[in-house]
C-alpha cells in the first residue's frame, strides 16, 4: 500500500501525457536537503530560462511545452543552494520526472547528469508508442525513418495494424504533413535527412485527439535544434569497391552542421544526396538462358537507376525569454528510372518519375505565466507541395556520377500536362512514336519486347497545402491539464492523366483525364486530462471536417457541392498502476479523408487495381476507424521491460475500387468495405548494458474485410448438386496487410572504450559497435484467378505468400584522431541473401509462368510472325541461322529464338525481395 | 587502429573508394554485321524475300540508303534503310508508320542523298484494296535526321505546261539548291478480267526542282519528253537522260537546253536506267522490257529488268556485264568508281525453255567494277 501511496502521491504531481507533439514536459519535486519537506515558491527552470515552473506549496513542480531534445534544468530559491541538472532528456509526449533537493546555502553546484527516466511505468504514457532516435539510426542498419519505424510491432513496411499506405499521418515539428492526393499509392515527396532528426515515435493506439487525418498510426517527427557550438557529421557511404554482384551502384553523402549563427539563433543545416545505378534491385535468379544477360549472375537492372537530393534547414529564433520562433525548410527531389520488362533491350524508351517536394514551416511557441498556471500557445503555419511525373523521358538520362545525372528530368508531354489542356492532349501528343516489336533482344525475333517508341503514357499531379494550427496546453491545476485548438488547411489539387499518347482519343483510346479543384479540411480538438488516486484519466473529443471542393450545378445535389463531411471523433484513455504494472485501456474512433485521386478519373494502366480506365467518385466521404486497446508494460529486471499490447480496430468506410456495370475493365470507387483488426503485439527490451542490448519484437494479428457487394460480379458459388448459381451478399476476406505473425529481434554490442586484445600495440577491437536486426514474417495474403486472370478463384485474398526473413547487420569502427572523431561502417542487408518471396502471379500461385505456358507463348509469337528474317535484317542472329544460307527461317530455326525470348520476357524479376546488399561508410564527426 | 594511421587509413579509403568505377548495367551486346554474307565479285547484299529497291549510294561513299518492303504483319510497309558500303546489318531510318496507319500501306523510296547531308524522298501510302497510292508527297530532310522531313510537293499534281504527274523517280541533285527527277504516269494494266492489276511506271518527262527559295518551284524541261530515266554528268549543268522505247542515251546541256545522243545501244534493246561516272555510262538495255502504246491508257513501258551495260562514251564501245541468271534495274555507282549496286530480279527458266519467271521481288546486288 506505501507503494501504491506514492505511486498516487506522483499520480498527482505529474502531468499528463502530452502526446504526439514536439515537446515533453519536465515534473518533479523541489525538496529541502536537510529535511526532506517540500519546498515551495522554487523556481525551476528550463535552460536560458524562459521556460520555467514554480513549485506549490509540497515542493511539486511542472513545466509544460519543453522542446524534445537535451535540456539544462535549473532549480532556484532565495536561501538555497540552486542545483543544476545538465543532459536532462525530454522526449515528444513524455514527462520527465526530475527531482531536486537544495541545500540551505546559496552555492551553485557543478552540473551533474540526471538519473534516467522510467518511461516503461510511467502511467501517463497511454498511448502505445515506438520511438526511433537519432542514435538508433546511426547504430542500427537502417538508414531512413521509413526503415527504422518498420521495426516497430505491428508495421508492416509503412503499413500499420493493418491499414493499407497512406493511413498513416506525418506529423513534423508538430504540424501535420499529408499526401492527401495519393497517399496510398505514392511517396509523401519529402524526406528528412536523418541527421536532422532529434527523435521520431510510432504510436498506433488511441493517440492524442489533437491529430487526425490517420487511422492506423501517427509518425511524430522532432528536429534537432542548432546546437550551442558548431558541430556536424559528413559521411559517404558506397558498394563500389565490392565487385560484381555486390555492386548496384550506390553512391551516397551526408552532409550535417549546426551550431550558432548570430546572437542566440541557432542554424541546422544537411544535406542528403543518393545515388545508385540500381534504386530497387531483386534477389531474382538466373533466367538459365545462354545470351540473357543476367545468365552469370543476379546482375543489376538496366534502366533501374535513382537518385535522391534532400536538403533541410532550420533557424531557432529566441524572440525573448518566453518566446521561441523556428523556420524550417525541407526540399526533396527524387528521379527514378523505371525498368520495364518489355524495354529491356530499349531502355531509352522505358519510363521514368520525378518526385519533388517542399514544406516550409514556421512555429512560434509562446508560454505564458498566469499566475501559478501556465500557458503554452504554439501558432504553427505551413506550406506543403508535392510534384509528380511519369512519362517518358524527353531525352534520355545520362549519368554522370554512378546513378548521379545532376539534372532534371523533362517528359514527353510535361507542358501539356501542366496546363492541363485537355483539347492538345487527346490528339496525338509531340514526341510520341508508336512502338514496335524490338530489334535489339538478344533473340532477334519480333515478339515481347518493344522498341522505337514508348507506351505512350504521362501522368503528372501537383498537390499543394497552406495549413495553420493552433495548439493551447493550459495546466488547469496539479490534476487537471486542458489542450484545445484547431487547424486549417486550404488545399489545391491538380492531375492530368493520358495514355497512348502516340494515338488519338477515341474508339479503344481513353481520352486525357484532368481535373483541378480546392478541397479544405478544417478540424477543432480538445482534450483533458485528469489524475485521481491511482487513476489517470485522458479525455479528448475531435471534430473533423473536409470538403473535396467538386461542385455541379445541380438541384439533386445539397447545395451544389459534393462530399463535404464532418465527423466526431471521441477519444479515451484510462491507466493506472499495479503491482509493478502498467495497464492502459484506451478507445477512440479516428477518420481521416479518403485519398482525393479517388474523387477524380483515372486513366493509367495501374496493374494493381482493375483496369485502365477507373471512374472516380467526388461525393466519398471520410474513411473511418474504432479502436480499443489494453496494455500492459513491466519491469522485470531494472534493464529490462516487457510490454504486452492487444486491441482491436473496425474499420468502416473504406475505399474500394468495384466494377462498375459488367465491365471488368471499368470501375468506379465507393465506400463499400468494413474490416476488422485484432492482433497482439508483445515486446521484451534489454537496455544497453555491460555492452550488450537487444529487443524483440513478435505480432499476432488478423485483419479482414467484409463486403456486402464489392465483388459480387465476380464471387459466385455453384451448388454441386442443383448447380444453381448464388451470389452471396457478404464476403469476408483478409486485407492486403493481413501479415500473421511477425518476429523482429535487434541485437546490440558494443566494446568498450580500452577493452579488447592488444595486437601489435593497437586495440583493434576498442569501441566496436555492431548491431543486427533478424526478421522472420509469415506470408501476405493474395488472391488468386483463372489463367486468363479474369475469374478470382475463391474468396479474394484466400491463398498466402511464403514466408520471408532476413538478418541485418551493421559494424562501426570508431575512430579518432588529430582531435577529430570519425568512423567506418559496414552494413549489410540480407546478410544471408535469403530469396524472399514477395509476390507471385495470381493465374499460377508462383512466381513465374510454368514450362507449358511459356511453350504456348512462344509458339503464338511465333505463329504471328513466322516470316524469315533476312541476312541484313537487325533482327538477324547469326548463331541462329542453322544452315548458314542467309535466312533464319522456319520452325527449326525461329520457334528456339521465340522460346528464348519468352522464357527471358516472363522471367520473374520483382516478385523477388531485395538481394544481399551492403554499404561501406566513412564517416567524420567534428 | 588509433592515431594518425588511422584517420591517414580512412582517408586512403574515400580516395580509394572515389577513384573506383561502377559495374555498369548490361549493354545490348548484339553487334551490327558489317560484310557482306558471301564473297566474290558479285555479291548479294540483301537476302530480303520481299523487294529491296531504289539503291543509292550515300555521298560518302560509306553506305547505301535504299527502300526495303518489310514482311511483318498483314501490310508490307516500304521503309529507307542504310546499309553498310560492303553489306551487313541495314540500319533502318523512321518509318512514319505509326499504330494508327497500321492498316495503311506506307511507301518511303527513291531517296536521294545530296550535298551537305540532304536527303530527298518520296513518301507514299495507300489503303488495303487500293490499287493506287492515295498521296505522295516529296520530301526534304538530312540523313543524319530522316525523321524530321518537310514536305516539298505533293502529287499527283498538273505542271506549268499541263501534263498531269503522278509519280516521281530518278531524283539527282544539280547543286546544293537543285535536283532533278523524272515525273511519270501510273498505269494499272489487267493482263486479263480477273488478274490483279499490275503498276506501271511510264515516264513522261524530266523536271527540275528549286529549292533556294522559301517556297520550292519546279520547272519541266523542255526537250526531255518520253525520259525514262536520267543522271546527273560531271558538271551540274550536263544531264543524260533516256526515253522509252529508245536504245539511246541522250545527253544535255541545261544552260543551252541542247541534246545529243551520248550513245546508242541500238540492236541490243531499250536503254533505260542510266548511271553515268567520268567517259564510263552505265545503262540497263535490253531484258524484259515492252514499249506500248494504248489506244486509252496512252504508252507505257513495262520494265521487269533487263541486262547491265557498261559503255565507253570515248569510244563508242559498250559491252553487258554477265551475271548469271539475274536482271538488273537501277544501277549506281559509288563515289569511288569501284562498285555499282543494282536492283537484281531472279529469272527461273522452266525446263525445256517453255516459259521464264521472273521474280516480282529484288535484292540488292554489289558488283565490283574493273
Amino acid at each position: 500500500m506505501k507503494r501504491t501511496a506514492l505511486l498516487g502521491l506522483a499520480l498527482l504531481l505529474v502531468p499528463g501525457p502530452l502526446l504526439a507533439q514536439t515537446t515533453g514536459a519536465i515534473s518533479g519535486h523541489v525538496r529541502n536537503a536537510a529535511t526532506g519537506t517540500g519546498v515551495a515558491l522554487a523556481r525551476v527552470s528550463v535552460d536560458a530560462g524562459g521556460n520555467y515552473g514554480t513549485s506549490d506549496t509540497s515542493g511539486g513542480y511542472r513545466i509544460r511545452g519543453v522542446q524534445v531534445g537535451w535540456h539544462r534544468v535549473t532549480a532556484r530559491l532565495i536561501g538555497f543552494r540552486g542545483e543544476i541538472r545538465d543532459s536532462v532528456l525530454v522526449r515528444s509526449g513524455a514527462t520527465t520526472i526530475l527531482d531536486f533537493s537544495l541545500n540551505p546555502a546559496p552555492t551553485v553546484l557543478e552540473p551533474i547528469v540526471v538519473r534516467a527516466v522510467d518511461s516503461v511505468l510511467d502511467p501517463f504514457a497511454t498511448a502505445t508508442t515506438q520511438r526511433i532516435t537519432a542514435a538508433d539510426l546511426r547504430q542500427l542498419p537502417v538508414s531512413s525513418l521509413d526503415e527504422a519505424l518498420a521495426l516497430s510491432a505491428g508495421a508492416v513496411g509503412e503499413s500499420y495494424r493493418g491499414g493499407r499506405l497512406g493511413q498513416q499521418s506525418f506529423i513534423l515539428d508538430g504540424l501535420g504533413v499529408k499526401n492527401q492526393l495519393d497517399a496510398s499509392t505514392g511517396p509523401l515527396g519529402v524526406r528528412l535527412p536523418p541527421d536532422i532528426l532529434q527523435e521520431a515515435s510510432l504510436t498506433t493506439n488511441a493517440f492524442s485527439a489533437r491529430y487526425g487525418q490517420a487511422l492506423s498510426g501517427l509518425i511524430n517527427v522532432v528536429t534537432k535544434d542548432g546546437g550551442e557550438e558548431l558541430q556536424g557529421r559528413a559521411a559517404y557511404e558506397t558498394d563500389r569497391p565490392l565487385g560484381h554482384g555486390w555492386d548496384y551502384g550506390l553512391d551516397r553523402l551526408l552532409l550535417q552542421v549546426d551550431g550558432p549563427l548570430v546572437g542566440k539563433i541557432g542554424f541546422l543545416a544537411a544535406f542528403d544526396a543518393t545515388g545508385r545505378l540500381d534504386a530497387d534491385p531483386v534477389s531474382a535468379p538466373a533466367s538459365g538462358i545462354p545470351r540473357d544477360p543476367r545468365d552469370r549472375e543476379p546482375w543489376l537492372l538496366p534502366h533501374n537507376s535513382g537518385e535522391t537530393y534532400d536538403f533541410a534547414g532550420k533557424l531557432t529564433i529566441p524572440l525573448n525569454s518566453r518566446q521561441t520562433l523556428r523556420l524550417l525548410g525541407i526540399r526533396s527531389l527524387e528521379q527514378r528510372l523505371l525498368f520495364d520488362p518489355a524495354y529491356k533491350y530499349d531502355t531509352g524508351f522505358a519510363p521514368g518519375q520525378r518526385v519533388s517536394g517542399t514544406l516550409l514551416s514556421a512555429h512560434l511557441q509562446n508560454t505564458l505565466s498566469l499566475g501559478e498556471r501556465a500557458m503554452i500557445v504554439d501558432a504553427r503555419l505551413g506550406y506543403f507541395g508535392r510534384d509528380f511525373t511519369r512519362g517518358t523521358l524527353t531525352e534520355e538520362a545520362d549519368p554522370k556520377f554512378g546513378g548521379f545525372t545532376g539534372s532534371r528530368f523533362h517528359f514527353v508531354g510535361e507542358d501539356i500536362a501542366r496546363s492541363r489542356d485537355t483539347a492538345s492532349a487527346n490528339a496525338i501528343i509531340p514526341g510520341f512514336i508508336a512502338p514496335q516489336l524490338s530489334q535489339n533482344s538478344p533473340w532477334g525475333v519480333p515478339a515481347f519486347f518493344l522498341g522505337s517508341g514508348s507506351r505512350g503514357d504521362v501522368a503528372w499531379n501537383y498537390f499543394r497545402e497552406l495549413r495553420g494550427q493552433l495548439d493551447v496546453t493550459y495546466g488547469a491545476g496539479q490534476n487537471f491539464d486542458l489542450y484545445f485548438g484547431g487547424q486549417y488547411a486550404a488545399q489545391k489539387v491538380e492531375t492530368f492523366q493520358r495514355v497512348l499518347g502516340f494515338l488519338p482519343a477515341g474508339d479503344s483510346v481513353p481520352g486525357a483525364t484532368t481535373s483541378a479543384f480546392t478541397p479544405h479540411i478544417w478540424s477543432v480538438y480538445t482534450e483533458g486530462q485528469a489524475r485521481l488516486n491511482d487513476l489517470a484519466f485522458t479525455v479528448g473529443i475531435r471534430a473533423e471536417h473536409f470538403d473535396g471542393g467538386s461542385s455541379v450545378n445541380t438541384a439533386q445535389v445539397d447545395n451544389g457541392r459534393f462530399g463535404a463531411r464532418t465527423t466526431v471523433n471521441p477519444r479515451i484513455a484510462v491507466s493506472t498502476i499495479l503491482r509493478g504494472a502498467t495497464l492502459v485501456a484506451s478507445y477512440g474512433k479516428f477518420s481521416q479523408p479518403p485519398d482525393f485521386q479517388y474523387l477524380v478519373d483515372a486513366a493509367f494502366d495501374d496493374t494493381t487495381r482493375t483496369g485502365r480506365f477507373r471512374r472516380g467518385n467526388p461525393d466519398l466521404g471520410f474513411e473511418r476507424a474504432t479502436q480499443f486497446e489494453f496494455s500492459l508494460r513491466v519491469r522485470p529486471a531494472t534493464h529490462s521491460s516487457l510490454r504486452i499490447g492487444v486491441y482491436g480496430k473496425r474499420l468502416d468506410g473504406m475505399v474500394a475500387s468495384v466494377p462498375l456495370g459488367v465491365d471488368p475493365d471499368s470501375t468506379v470507387f465507393a465506400l463499400t468495405d468494413y474490416g476488422s483488426v485484432r492482433g497482439l503485439e508483445i515486446t521484451a527490451e534489454r537496455e544497453m548494458v555491460s555492452g550488450f542490448g537487444g529487443r524483440i519484437i513478435y505480432t499476432l494479428a488478423s485483419a479482414t474485410a467484409t463486403s456486402t457487394n464489392a465483388f459480387q460480379l465476380r464471387q459466385f458459388k455453384v451448388d454441386p448438386i442443383t448447380h444453381d448459381t448464388t451470389f452471396p451478399a457478404r464476403v469476408e476476406f483478409p486485407l492486403d496487410f493481413d501479415r500473421r505473425h511477425s518476429l523482429i529481434a535487434i541485437v546490440q554490442a558494443q566494446v568498450k572504450d580500452q577493452a579488447g586484445p592488444r595486437i601489435a600495440g593497437v586495440q583493434p577491437f576498442e569501441g566496436l559497435e555492431a548491431a543486427a536486426i533478424i526478421r522472420y514474417s509469415s506470408g501476405l495474403p493474395f488472391s488468386r484467378t483463372n489463367a486468363a486472370g479474369d475469374t478470382i478463384i475463391g474468396a479474394p485474398n484466400s491463398a498466402r505468400l511464403p514466408s520471408t526473413s532476413t538478418v541485418d547487420f551493421l559494424i562501426r569502427k570508431p575512430i579518432r584522431a588529430l582531435g577529430v572523431g570519425s568512423g567506418i561502417y559496414l552494413d549489410v542487408r540480407n546478410l544471408m541473401n535469403r530469396r524472399n518471396i514477395v509476390a507471385v502471379r495470381r493465374d499460377t500461385g508462383k512466381p513465374g509462368l510454368d514450362e507449358a505456358s511459356i511453350q504456348t507463348l512462344a509458339s503464338n509469337a511465333y505463329l504471328a510472325h513466322p516470316e524469315p528474317i533476312p541476312y541484313e535484317s537487325p533482327r538477324y542472329r547469326p548463331y541462329a541461322d542453322l544452315d548458314h544460307n542467309g535466312y533464319i527461317e522456319g520452325q527449326s530455326e525461329l520457334l528456339p529464338l521465340f522460346l528464348a525470348a519468352a522464357r527471358d520476357f516472363s522471367q520473374p524479376l520483382f516478385v523477388y525481395d531485395s538481394p544481399r546488399l551492403v554499404r561501406l561508410g566513412v564517416e567524420v564527426l567534428f | 587502429m588509433t592515431g594518425f594511421s588511422s584517420w591517414a587509413g580512412a582517408g586512403a579509403i574515400v580516395v580509394a573508394l572515389a577513384a573506383c568505377g561502377h559495374e555498369q548495367p548490361f549493354q545490348n551486346r548484339n553487334a551490327a554485321l558489317d560484310s557482306t554474307f558471301g564473297g566474290g565479285p558479285d555479291r548479294q547484299l540483301t537476302f530480303n524475300p520481299a523487294a529491296d529497291v531504289r539503291p543509292a549510294w550515300l555521298s560518302d561513299g560509306s553506305g547505301l540508303i535504299y527502300s526495303y518492303e518489310g514482311l511483318s504483319g498483314t501490310v508490307h510497309d516500304r521503309c529507307l534503310a542504310i546499309l553498310p558500303q560492303a553489306g551487313g546489318t541495314r540500319r533502318e531510318l523512321p518509318c512514319g508508320t505509326s499504330q494508327q496507319s497500321q492498316d495503311s500501306v506506307d511507301a518511303f523510296s527513291e531517296a536521294a542523298p545530296g550535298p551537305d547531308g540532304k536527303l530527298l524522298f518520296t513518301r507514299e501510302w495507300s489503303l488495303p484494296g487500293d490499287i493506287n497510292p492515295r498521296r505522295g508527297e516529296l520530301e526534304l530532310s538530312t540523313v543524319s535526321k530522316p525523321g524530321s522531313a518537310t514536305t516539298v510537293l505533293t502529287f499527283p499534281y498538273t505542271a506549268t505546261n499541263g501534263h498531269l504527274h503522278s509519280g516521281i523517280s530518278h531524283i539527282r541533285w544539280l547543286s546544293p539548291t537543285r535536283a532533278i527527277y523524272l515525273a511519270s504516269t501510273l498505269t494499272y494494266p489487267r493482263p486479263c478480267s480477273t488478274c490483279e492489276a499490275d503498276t506501271v511506271s511510264t515516264g513522261i518527262e524530266l523536271v527540275e526542282l528549286d529549292l533556294s527559295g522559301a517556297t520550292p518551284t519546279i520547272q519541266p524541261i523542255p526537250g526531255t519528253d518520253s525520259a525514262s530515266s536520267v543522271d546527273v554528268g560531271a558538271t551540274g549543268d550536263e544531264i543524260f537522260f533516256t526515253r522509252n522505247g529508245d536504245s539511246r542515251v541522250y545527253q544535255m546541256d541545261l544552260s543551252s537546253g541542247v541534246s545529243i545522243v551520248a550513245h546508242d545501244f541500238g540492236s541490243s534493246g531499250i536503254a533505260r536506267d542510266v548511271a553515268v561516272f567520268g567517259n564510263q555510262l552505265y545503262a540497263v538495255v535490253g531484258g524484259h522490257v515492252d514499249y506500248v502504246v494504248d489506244p486509252l491508257l496512252g504508252p507505257s513501258q513495262l520494265d521487269r529488268g533487263g541486262k547491265l551495260f557498261i559503255a565507253d562514251l570515248i569510244n563508242g564501245t559498250d559491252s553487258w556485264r554477265i551475271v548469271d541468271s539475274r536482271l538488273f534495274k537501277r544501277p549506281v555507282i559509288s563515289p569511288q568508281r569501284d562498285r555499282l549496286v543494282a536492283e537484281s530480279f531472279p529469272i527461273t527458266v522452266l525446263p525445256g525453255g517453255a516459259d521464264t519467271v521472273i521474280s516480282r521481288s529484288s535484292d540488292l546486288w554489289l558488283l565490283d567494277l574493273p
